[in-house]
């Protein structure tokens, strides 16, 4: 992937650029608004990670004038305020996803990630499968080997993110904005307890075992046939 | 009506009988007794003062008198002595003057009969008894001296003390009333004087219970004042100022360490990620992945500080009128399967449509951390229930978390909203302390109040929301 990175912090820029490097992405850095805005403009990149509070151009404004140009890059914000209202007028000037620094890599990664899935989204598609398990939108019915399966709704939302997104890392952090509209981490566990409900309906009476538990990081929905 | 008007009266009076709780009353009543004491050792020994002069000075009109009489008696004999009493009691109206024969029959004077009274030990004799004085008759008391000569004619000379006995009622008369006075002006000056001060107190009482209720912003309007008063109210004013700076640096200080550190924390964290990303040795990775989970509680809880102190600087983000009730019901939707793992049956009684003026994620936030709790302190085995009930009364919203677990200790009821507090049977859970804080500063951004009480056994959690939007 190529990532625009735009971060006045420069030790901060360092940290996501060698980490991003790790993950074998290509990343441009610039550490004003006025540079980051321009390289923008050439739509050359796949994702835009982009600071709040920049010097030159702030980083809503620089996602306002990339909409009115028409150029859809997606974006994720950064910031270290990370106040409820900044998500909420970072994510109406047109961004598409908001972080709160500190954060960690496998965060930023599955949001990075994620951002990219929806440049070619299959929320597009009513009919989502991984092996023998389909989820049909339209008539929000799930089946695993043509066997039908009753969810609750919040257990049908959870697997509706995950199938969205599958064989992809989806943090807890995004489940619990995903599926709970939560913004914050509950002390208690929520999510293992409705994991483990989902678990036992779609994956219990059956060999392979598709709801994979990624420790430390979050949940993946995927197929391996090993 | 009357009773309502017999108790405005009855108000009145216990009113009136607290004045004389204060301290100024008591000490003007003491102040009184200890006057109307004094007064009375006074009158008496004025009393007895000008009883005695007056007494001195009637028995030497009466000495002067019987003198002259005795020498008029020795030089000119009975009969002229006859003349004298009788010419001396036509012209006199207070002097009184008997002479008889041995066998007391009258010869001369202004007196009809020999007293019986006997002689004291100064030879006087004390009586009471008619004369006529004009045309009137009147009952006096007289003193008079007496004397027998030898041809056993005896003599009686003596005054009318009658001024006497007046002037001593008319003393004792002016101390009952000076006495009566003083005991009214000292009730009435204590109640006046007790009012006053328990006005200027009580201006002072309220001042500060409000400003210990609720901000340490307020301050006492003194300016009205001008006396002692003012002074104490200054120097209060003063004193809160010195405890709100305090109380100020003291949670300033807290951001900023949180603020300070916030930034090398994410870099450790930073950095350690990326060595766990480059390590391949699984067992390096295991220590790498605790030090990371570490870091993350640290963030954690300087973010938590950071989020108090910015709800306590009442920034009011992002507030507008949202369905508290919905917003209740979808939390408690999220929890249903929790509360089942838990084995707690949960009771709601939620009322529909219930809307408030305020920031519906914060207030998510606090709900499910009041909750959190609930099911994290519930470790006895007994049936568990956590009851949430949402109502409107009186314009006011009343929001119930009632538990049956282990609750808190009255005593801690207040403290467990401190920064850092948690209880020693606590101690080995998990939790940073900062959860009730944010709560409470959470719920305080909404005016919001929060209070606790015992369940016997477990804990109440009130919330209530004033009409405010």
């Amino acid at each position: 992937m190529k990532i625009l990175l735009i971060e006045d912090d420069l030790s901060t820029l360092s940290f996501i650029k060698k980490g991003l490097n790790e993950f074998s992405h290509v990343v441009d850095t610039f550490s004003n608004g006025h540079d980051g805005l321009d390289a923008a403009y050439l739509n050359e990149h796949d994702i835009i990670i982009l600071d709040r509070m920049l010097p030159g151009i702030d980083g809503l404004t620089i996602v306002t004038k990339l909409r009115n140009n028409n150029i859809t890059t997606p974006v994720l914000f950064l910031s270290a305020l990370g106040e409820v209202d900044d998500r909420v007028k970072g994510l109406k000037a047109g961004g598409d996803d908001y972080l709160v620094k500190p954060f960690s890599f496998a965060e930023l990664i599955a949001r990075i990630e994620a951002l990219n899935r929806r440049q070619n989204p299959k929320s597009h598609v009513d009919i989502l499968q991984i092996h023998d398990l389909i989820l049909n939108k339209r008539n929000r019915k799930v089946t695993r080997n043509s066997k039908n399966i009753n969810l609750q709704p919040q257990e049908y939302k959870l697997l509706e993110v995950l199938m969205e997104n599958s064989n992809e890392l989806i943090t807890r952090t995004m489940l619990l904005e995903k599926v709970w509209d939560l913004h914050f981490d509950p002390q208690t566990n929520i999510i293992d307890v409705h994991i483990s409900r989902l678990r036992k309906k779609i994956d219990k009476d059956y060999e392979i075992q598709l709801l994979r538990t990624i420790r430390g990081a979050g949940y993946s929905i995927q197929y391996n046939k090993n | 009506m009357q009773d309502i008007a017999s108790n405005i009266i009855r108000i009145k009076i216990v009113m009136f009988f607290n004045y004389f709780k204060a301290l100024t009353a008591k000490t003007v009543l003491i102040f009184s007794t200890f006057f109307v004491f004094i007064l009375i050792v006074l009158a008496l020994s004025v009393y007895e003062f000008t009883l005695k002069v007056m007494e001195k000075e009637n028995n030497r009109v009466i000495n002067i008198e019987y003198k002259y009489l005795i020498k008029t008696y020795l030089k000119y004999g009975t009969q002229k002595l006859m003349i004298t009493i009788n010419q001396r009691s036509k012209n006199q109206n207070t002097a009184i003057y008997l002479a008889t024969d041995k066998l007391y029959n009258k010869l001369a004077g202004n007196l009809n009969s020999w007293p019986e009274e006997k002689l004291d030990s100064e030879g006087f004799i004390s009586f009471e008894i008619s004369r006529a004085l004009g045309s009137e008759i009147i009952t006096h008391k007289s003193r008079a001296k007496i004397i027998i000569f030898k041809n056993g004619t005896k003599l009686l000379v003596g005054r009318d003390v009658q001024p006497e006995i007046l002037i001593s009622k008319a003393l004792i008369n002016l101390i009952i009333f000076a006495i009566i006075f003083i005991i009214i002006a000292g009730i009435i000056g204590s109640a006046l004087l007790g009012r006053y001060s328990l006005t200027k107190v009580n201006i002072l009482n309220t001042a500060i219970q409000k400003i210990t209720d609720n901000d340490l912003n307020g301050r006492i309007n003194n300016k009205t004042i001008n006396n002692e008063y003012k002074q104490i109210s200054t120097n209060v004013n003063r004193m809160l100022q010195r405890i709100d700076e305090l109380v100020d640096n003291s949670k300033n200080i807290s951001g900023n360490i949180a603020h300070d550190l916030k930034k090398p924390l994410t870099k450790l964290k930073a950095n350690l990620e990326l060595a766990s990303i480059k390590i391949r040795n699984k067992k390096s990775i295991t220590y790498i992945d605790d030090a990371i989970n570490e870091a993350d509680n640290l963030i954690k809880i300087f973010n938590a500080l950071l989020d108090i102190a910015s709800f306590e600087s009442e920034k009011k983000q992002d507030f507008k009128v949202f369905n508290l009730s919905s917003t209740i019901k979808s939390i408690i939707e999220i929890y249903l399967p929790v509360f089942e793992d838990n084995n707690i049956k949960l009771i709601s009684n939620i009322e529909e449509k219930l809307k408030i003026f305020g920031n519906n994620i914060l207030l998510t936030q606090s709900f499910t951390n009041i909750i959190d709790n609930a099911i994290k302190y519930s470790t006895t085995n007994r049936d568990k229930e956590i009851k949430i009930t949402l109502n409107k009364k009186n314009e006011n919203i009343y929001l119930n978390f009632i538990d049956n677990g282990d609750g808190i200790d009255k005593d801690n009821y207040s403290r467990v909203f401190d920064r850092f507090f948690r209880l020693e049977k606590h101690r080995q859970t998990d939790g940073n302390g900062l959860g009730l804080s944010l709560v409470k500063a959470i719920l305080k951004l909404h005016n919001a109040s929060i209070s606790l009480s015992n369940n016997k056994p477990g804990l109440i959690v009130k919330i209530m929301f004033t009409d405010n939007s």
